[in-house]
């Protein structure tokens, strides 16, 4: 299709942009952040918003409010998100630090043992924005890309975390 | 009547990319929303809130169906008009939109809402004007592709013109 007329846009959007307090638009983001981590969860799983408001034991339009983007979620509320869906929505920097050091001692020990792979490059595939724990782990074929997705359940993080975690 | 669609540079993001229209020779329908608004100063907190929605859904998160509200429940299959609703402080603001894809959004206008019936409120024009775009352009969408205007498309033609009635 051909390109469409294009505009510059209202030079008033970013001067009103602009005026919203540092620590507000911070809060924005992170309410936008953790809704979009939990419509990605949803959506990986087909869940739909109603078996998502089931399981919670709330109703739909609380649900909505929740994935709107602009809900002002509680720790309380984040945490009983995460025990219901088994996943994690917020994680400290200092979780994601040992989560990778867990995953890499795990590359290092699959790449010693016998277990044949499809290649032996393994590309760690991390998400910083937000901060979110490596679930996965991506071997590459050379030849064509062959994804092979590991759930928690699949790979036991917690023993190869290092001493003292 | 005929109306041209625009992409808004401003707009323009690798995750999203926002669109408005423009009637005739008059200004774009979304400028026109943030001008009137956005010279009084009681509705900038609202309009900047929308405004950060916005660069969110371009930059993080796309431009997902939860983030969007609707007056009246659409039938399956239609194009239907979807809004963003901010309600702080001094009033509630409302922008009127098609979203098409969670990559392709058409703004257009609205206002300060007054009711929950749309009978009733004063940006009830802007609605209608919205829900004749939602007709017209599934029209000039499925005329020119032949394609499912549910599942979306990366740009829009070139000169679109659509014809309201």
């Amino acid at each position: 299709m051909k390109k469409t007329n294009e505009i510059e846009g209202n030079k008033l959007f970013d001067e009103i942009l602009n005026e919203i307090p540092d620590t507000e638009k911070a809060f924005n983001t992170k309410s936008f952040q953790i809704s979009s981590q939990i419509i990605s969860i949803l959506e990986n799983r087909n869940m739909l918003q109603k078996d998502f408001a089931d399981s919670m034991g709330k109703s739909e339009a609380e649900i909505s409010k929740w994935l709107s983007g602009v809900h002002n979620f509680t720790i309380k509320t984040i945490a009983a998100i995460e025990t219901n869906l088994g996943e994690t929505i917020i994680v400290t920097p200092k979780q994601f630090s040992n989560m990778t050091k867990a995953v890499e001692v795990l590359i290092s020990r699959v790449n010693v043992s016998n277990i044949s792979w499809p290649s032996l490059n393994l590309k760690l595939e991390v998400d910083t924005k937000p901060f979110v724990p490596p679930t996965k782990i991506f071997p590459i074929n050379h030849a064509s890309f062959k994804e092979v997705e590991f759930t928690k359940s699949d790979i036991n993080i917690e023993s190869y975390l290092p001493t003292g975690t | 009547m005929f109306v041209t669609i625009h992409r808004i540079a401003r707009l323009t993001f690798e995750e999203v990319v926002f669109y408005t229209i423009r009637i005739s020779n008059n200004e774009c329908e979304f400028d026109d929303f943030i001008t009137r608004l956005g010279t009084e100063k009681k509705y900038r907190p609202q309009l900047a809130l929308i405004f950060q929605l916005i660069n969110e859904m371009g930059a993080d998160g796309g431009a997902k169906e939860c983030f969007f509200q609707h007056r009246i429940p659409s039938k399956n299959g239609d194009l239907h008009v979807s809004h963003i609703e901010i309600k702080k402080g001094n009033g509630t603001l409302i922008l009127y939109c098609l979203r098409l894809s969670d990559s392709l959004v058409v703004l257009l206008n609205g206002g300060v809402k007054t009711h929950n019936d749309i009978e009733k409120c004063e940006s009830k024009n802007h609605y209608e004007f919205a829900a004749k775009m939602a007709v017209g352009l599934k029209a000039a969408i499925l005329k020119a592709k032949n394609m499912d205007v549910i599942e979306g498309i990366a740009e829009l033609s070139d000169n679109t013109q659509i014809e309201i009635v």
